[in-house]
């Protein structure tokens, strides 16, 4: 890694600016190459391996690792090919020596579930009004592609009494520990490190699996169980995903990664199917002899090209939605200069600031490519998710179904939802529905007493003794796997650090709620300071953002790096990888287009929209 | 990160960060500690301090030796040898680890922690080694002294001769002990930003009910900001055809952030590895115990 002159200046800028006020709180001018030279510092300052030696050994396989991805993520980096492969660590964004486990007793200090009934339980539903619940079933579908850190073993558990008063069953939560992984020789003196179950790439590997008997099953045709010789993935004559076979959930649909399964992850995985196979027919006019493998791998790179370009273009600019927001995310895309010159011209020299990334050299910057701890800690947005789904016709808008979260899970999609409402229906009523706010006191019940037998045991989910709370999981999580709390994470990425819950939020009611659990502001949780953030004028949540700032600059980092560091974005982002047919595919297509091409009849709804993941018309009754 | 700054016939400096970098360049043997020779402008400016700045009035400083001055590796090793004994009798330094406790708790002012650091690194090369404000005061000016880049400054050390009166008194304060000049000169800032490091850990609240003592000890623990070295013959690199007389910066401390371990913060692996690892990381974890066995549950 080398850091030119230039880079260097903007890093240099962005502290001086920094010192005074946030990027956010500068004039457009000054406030982007602000947030240019923070990205270079923090690519500089806070990126860090977890591998040790030896190293991860990428297997041996037969295929075209130049022109193809791989299952499971490796020969990305020809010069290290296990880089970003399933089974290789998250990385982190602190240092090493500061991102040790928090152990017993300030494990649980204060108690996980206080935290959660005092600062997290939703009281009265908190709506974004200019998002629809596309925004975080889309979100759930791009976290399965990049990470899961895989099961956990059942008899390693934290336990911890409640705080008096509490209903929870037995007075005691016991939460599964985290699985490290098995320690290596040169893992001595260092923290427990984490493995990413799934590819660490934006590959769309929630779609095609991470390993080999997961993409064979859904490139099967269900019936038989043939491999489809004309390389699609296998959808239904009804439309709908398989379902997977002999899954212990009935009516659980079958997809590259399936687990935690609900609509919303149904509606993204069915649509991407769907345009993995239009993908598919696209190519085959230009290439009428090829055979089913090689377009499966082409339409799978073009897949998964069009999803990042769709995340970076209009899923974040949605949940960024201010100026700077929208230009900083799209110019990670088409550069300063756009999409139109881009269009016209093609790219100005090797630079990501003024072409965007895709076509520019990779560059890992300061440690290989991975996920890291910190990344998956900020995206912990369960806040998203409403209590209550009104399940609505498109034509009418009349309501057909009103359930809970638990309504919408797992087999329930198809023997409760599609059964009684078809998809387009479903779609549309999840982009006419809004999100909840990331904010305090705004955590989905439903999700925080769930029984756990439909999860473990579905042939006994009727059994409700057994429950888990995602957000006393989501505050010790945090701790366990050594991400720092709330001011620690701040300081280590430059930021201003509160002195007092005064500093923290501008809300009284919070500062003594807060102040009430933690005492000190320095104790104070990750994802709560970032969702107490949202009403910080000053060092909080920038105007017209979804999320905090302190998230805000992981994203930017690691929404770079994401497209940075893989060489199909970068040296091999070209016609000659992706077929010239699947470059143009990329090009011109964007979600309202995939969304025009599988489902004409909801078009009007989403016509007046500038950014389909905002709410669309609904349609008049009568 | 390896950065290279090169202008032809003025400087040619490289910094390395990275720690498998620092690892493989560490065991090249053209890499070494003679500071002696031609090179560029610059390079022969800074080799030139560091020869005079790093020294008892007798000898080089252990640090900037090349690696076969005569004696040296006996020496390495038979002080590693001492202060190993020290830590296996649990007696890394008994009588100063109650003081620096109550630093670390905050029962002292800031300014105290470098002469009780001092006090401690000294007892081990003179019996009743006691550090004073003027000990201190020399500590500060022989460390400096390689780096400064103030020229009023160099200008008021050259005309005082405060570099030479710092070595003087810190030579006297050690019998004339260049592995102790060293040790209460140099080595003695990095202990002192652990102590400072580890404070901080202590005081931040909450954060000691969550932490062992090993796992405060690599919090706390800092290793030499730089460390310099010079090639002595040229070399074909990955950042290109390097002339003698380059000089390299081992950045440990930032190496250390992404490798913990005590083969960047110490160079264990290396010929020029700390003889007082050990020692250092016993001290460092008995001040924390120390520190917590003093506040009431």
């Amino acid at each position: 890694m080398s850091v030119s002159i230039l880079d260097r200046l903007l890093g240099r800028f962005a502290d001086l600016t920094s010192r005074g006020r946030p990027w956010h709180r500068w004039p457009f001018l000054i406030a982007m190459p602000t947030l240019v030279g923070l990205r270079v510092n923090m690519r500089t300052r806070n990126l860090f391996d977890t591998e040790t030696e030896p190293s991860p050994v990428a297997p041996e396989t037969p295929v075209d690792v130049r022109n193809q991805r791989t299952i499971d993520g490796s020969y990305n980096d020809l010069g290290k090919p296990w880089m970003g492969m399933a089974g290789t660590r998250f990385g982190r964004n602190v240092p090493i020596p500061d991102s040790f486990g928090e152990e017993e007793p300030g494990l649980f200090d204060p108690n996980p579930r206080l935290v959660s009934i005092k600062l997290l339980r939703r009281k009265d539903f908190v709506p974004v009004p200019h998002l629809n619940l596309l925004a975080p079933a889309w979100l759930q579908f791009m976290v399965h592609d990049w990470l899961s850190h895989g099961d956990n073993d059942p008899a390693v558990k934290h336990e911890f009494p409640v705080p008096e008063g509490d209903d929870w069953p037995e007075k005691r939560m016991s939460i599964l520990k985290t699985t490290p992984d098995r320690r290596r020789a040169g893992d001595e003196g260092r923290p427990a490190a984490y493995v990413n179950k799934e590819t660490h790439w934006w590959d769309g590997s929630q779609i095609y699996g991470s390993f080999a008997a997961r993409q064979q099953q859904v490139r099967s045709d269900p019936a038989t169980g043939e491999l489809l010789a004309d390389g699609k993935l296998a959808v239904q004559p009804d439309g709908l995903l398989p379902l997977h076979p002999g899954h212990k959930t009935p009516g659980q649909e079958l997809a590259g990664v399936n687990g935690n399964w609900w609509l919303g992850l149904s509606l993204m995985h069915t649509i991407f199917a769907h345009e993995h196979n239009s993908i598919v027919d696209r190519l085959r006019i230009d290439h009428p002899e090829a055979d089913g493998e090689w377009l499966f791998q082409k339409a799978r790179l073009v897949n998964a090209a069009l999803i990042a370009k769709i995340h970076t273009t209009e899923w974040t600019p949605a949940l960024m939605n201010s100026p700077e927001g929208r230009l900083a995310m799209r110019g990670n895309w088409w550069g300063l200069l756009g999409e139109h010159f881009g269009r016209a011209y093609g790219r100005v020299g090797e630079n990501e600031v003024l072409s965007g990334i895709p076509g520019s050299p990779v560059d890992h910057h300061a440690a290989p490519y991975a996920i890291t701890e910190e990344f998956t800690a900020v995206y912990r947005m369960h806040s998203l998710i409403p209590d209550e789904f009104s399940l609505r016709r498109h034509d009418t808008d009349e309501e057909v179904i009103r359930t809970d979260f638990f309504g919408v899970t797992r087999g329930k999609v198809r023997t409760d939802i599609y059964a009684r409402l078809p998809f387009e229906d479903a779609l549309y009523s999840f982009a006419t529905s809004n999100p909840g706010a990331l904010v305090l006191h705004n955590f989905p019940n439903g999700l925080r007493k769930m029984p756990e037998a439909p999860l473990k045991q579905p042939e006994h989910a009727e059994d409700a003794s057994v429950f888990i709370d995602l957000a006393s999981t989501d505050i010790l999580r945090d701790r366990e796997r050594g991400v720092p709390r709330y001011c620690a994470f701040r300081r280590h990425l430059g930021m201003f650090v509160p002195k007092s819950f005064e500093e923290l939020t501008d809300d009284p009611e919070w500062q003594r709620e807060l102040r009430e659990v933690y005492g000190e502001v320095e104790k104070v949780d990750l994802l709560v300071g970032t969702l107490a953030e949202s009403k910080a004028a000053r060092n909080g949540t920038p105007p017209g953002f979804g999320f905090s700032d302190t998230a805000f600059r992981i994203f930017i980092l690691l929404a770079s790096r994401r497209l940075k560091s893989d060489r199909f974005f970068c040296e091999d982002f070209r016609p000659e990888v992706y077929t010239r047919a699947g470059f143009d595919w990329i090009r011109d297509n964007n979600f309202r287009s995939v969304l025009e091409r599988h489902f004409p009849d909801l078009a009007p709804h989403f016509a007046d929209v500038r950014n389909v993941f905002f709410p669309w018309r609904k349609g008049q009754a009568g | 990160m390896t950065r290279r700054l090169r202008i032809p016939g003025l400087v040619d400096l490289i910094r390395i960060d990275d720690p498998a970098t620092i690892a493989a360049a560490s065991a090249d043997a053209r890499l070494d500690r003679d500071f002696s020779g031609g090179g560029p402008l610059v390079n022969r400016w800074i080799t030139g301090r560091i020869r005079r700045s790093l020294r008892t009035p007798s000898a080089p400083l252990p640090s900037v030796s090349p690696r076969d001055y005569p004696d040296r590796a006996q020496r390495q090793k038979e002080l590693q040898c001492r202060l190993r004994k020290l830590v296996e009798e649990d007696a890394a330094a008994p009588d100063h680890v109650d003081e620096l406790a109550a630093y670390v708790r905050g029962e002292r002012p800031e300014r105290a922690v470098g002469p009780l650091v001092q006090t401690a690194v000294g007892c081990l090369f003179a019996d009743g080694y006691m550090a004073t404000a003027s000990t201190w005061r020399a500590a500060c000016t022989m460390d400096a002294a390689p780096r400064n880049m103030n020229p009023l400054r160099a200008l008021w050390w050259a005309i005082t001769g405060a570099v030479g009166r710092a070595q003087r008194l810190l030579s006297t304060a050690v019998g004339d002990d260049p592995a102790g000049v060293h040790a209460t000169a140099v080595a003695v800032h990095s202990l002192v930003r652990s102590v400072r490091a580890m404070r901080q850990l202590w005081l931040e609240p909450g954060a000691r009910d969550r932490i062992a003592a090993d796992v405060a000890v690599t919090r706390s623990l800092r290793a030499p900001e730089s460390v310099p070295r010079r090639l002595s013959a040229p070399a074909t690199t990955v950042w290109g055809n390097l002339p003698a007389g380059t000089l390299a910066l081992f950045e440990l401390d930032a190496a250390r952030k992404r490798n913990p371990d005590a083969d960047i913060t110490f160079m264990a692996g290396s010929w020029s590895h700390c003889p007082a690892s050990d020692w250092t990381a016993a001290l460092l974890k008995a001040v924390w115990q120390r520190a917590c066995a003093g506040v009431a549950p």
